[in-house]
């Protein structure tokens, strides 16, 4: 009976992980290759970057945002709502309207594409028209904004 | 053939010599399990993280204005040939003065000299025209400082921003369209000497031109 048992043990079939490794392998350079893209992401243009408000200078307000994209097309960022529109919308006027109306509380800040001069200079002339105290900022074709409080674009 | 290397032969067939996987399997896993950790993090670094740049707001100066042109190439020294404008411009309204100033045959021969008065030069890496229908400044293809040099320890550029944050005057920037980079890195040495910057956005290439009825520089 003993030496029957030692028998079947001795014969039974060994496991094999060989094809574990394989899959441990693969999982490996799946997960080099997505931490390498987010790396080359991180360092090729495709920067996010918050404009912030340099109070400095003056007393402490808050500011609210509208990038300038080009063709007409302008983000605005306004108390953590983040929509884009077109340079003629009335929300753009009446955003312009509630900073002039608090004007010693708010002020715009515009974030300038490459290819948003035109659009820039048309909402610049409407900001100054209207009192509205404004800065303005260069802002590369690749980034992405993030306005404090507001979803990323 | 020898007879112990026909027996070895015979043991691996036989598969007698089991290949131990554990020890590559620990590591592996323990890899991979690093590797998630690492992925999770930069993933949540990546979502989180924003480049912060500071926007002042646009305000008046009584300060003098020292004036470049930023592009792809580079940067241009506007402010020798905006200072050649002015003197060109000078000599041009004393022409017209001292015509003024004549009899009358001799005004109107003064005048129609006068008439017809242009002076064209090319001051540094900038073309200067004054005329009786224009004055404008444009700058040529080649910069006063290639793109390449602005950042390195006593270029051009850094050596203009020094010069003008000693006579305390401000920096006015013509931007071109692709010239951010470049603006980023003149900005940041205005910055290192706390020199006041204005900019305004510019098409390419395109002349500037002064005169009434433009905007006032201001720095930010």
């Amino acid at each position: 009976m003993s030496s029957r048992r030692r028998l079947t043990r001795q014969q039974s079939p060994p496991i094999s992980l060989f094809s574990f490794l394989d899959i441990l392998g693969g999982t490996l350079g799946i997960l080099i290759l997505i931490i390498s893209v987010f790396f080359i992401q991180l360092q090729t243009g495709k920067q996010i970057v918050q404009m912030v408000a340099e109070t400095s200078q003056i007393e402490k307000r808050l500011p609210r945002y509208i990038v300038c994209n080009g063709n007409g097309q302008v983000e605005i960022h306004d108390e953590g709502n983040s929509f884009k529109v077109n340079i003629g919308s009335p929300k753009i006027s009446e955003l312009l309207d509630r900073i002039r109306a608090n004007n010693k509380r708010e002020y715009l800040i515009i974030g300038v594409r490459p290819s948003g001069f035109q659009d820039f200079k048309v909402l610049r002339s409407r900001a100054e028209s209207l009192g509205v105290t404004l800065g303005y900022e260069p802002i590369d074709f690749g980034w992405r904004i993030r306005a404090p409080g507001g979803k990323l674009l | 053939m020898t007879r112990s290397k026909k027996r070895l032969r015979t043991l691996h067939t036989a598969g007698s010599v089991p290949v131990e996987h554990d020890g590559i399997l620990d590591v592996l896993a323990n890899l991979v399990g690093v590797l998630v950790l690492v992925g999770a993090l930069t993933a949540v670094l990546a979502a989180n993280s924003a480049m912060k740049i500071k926007t002042p707001l646009a305000r008046d100066t009584k300060k003098d204005f020292v004036m470049l042109q930023v592009g792809k190439l580079g940067v241009w020294d506007l402010q020798a040939a905006q200072e050649r404008m002015f003197s060109l411009e000078k000599d041009r309204v004393n022409g017209w003065k001292r015509c003024l100033s004549l009899v009358m045959y001799e005004l109107i021969y003064c005048a129609e000299s006068m008439q017809g008065w242009a002076a064209s030069e090319t001051v540094g890496q900038v073309k200067v025209v004054v005329s009786n229908e224009d004055t404008y400044i444009t700058r040529t293809l080649t910069p006063t400082e290639g793109a390449s040099n602005m950042d390195k320890d006593g270029s051009w550029i850094r050596m203009k921003i020094k010069e003008a944050a000693d006579k305390n005057k401000a920096l006015f920037v013509i931007l071109e369209k692709e010239g951010f980079a470049n603006f980023r890195i003149v900005r940041s040495i205005a910055a290192e000497h706390g020199l006041q910057l204005g900019w305004e956005p510019w098409n390419t290439g395109e002349s500037i031109h002064f005169g009434v009825g433009g905007r006032n520089m201001n720095v930010q």
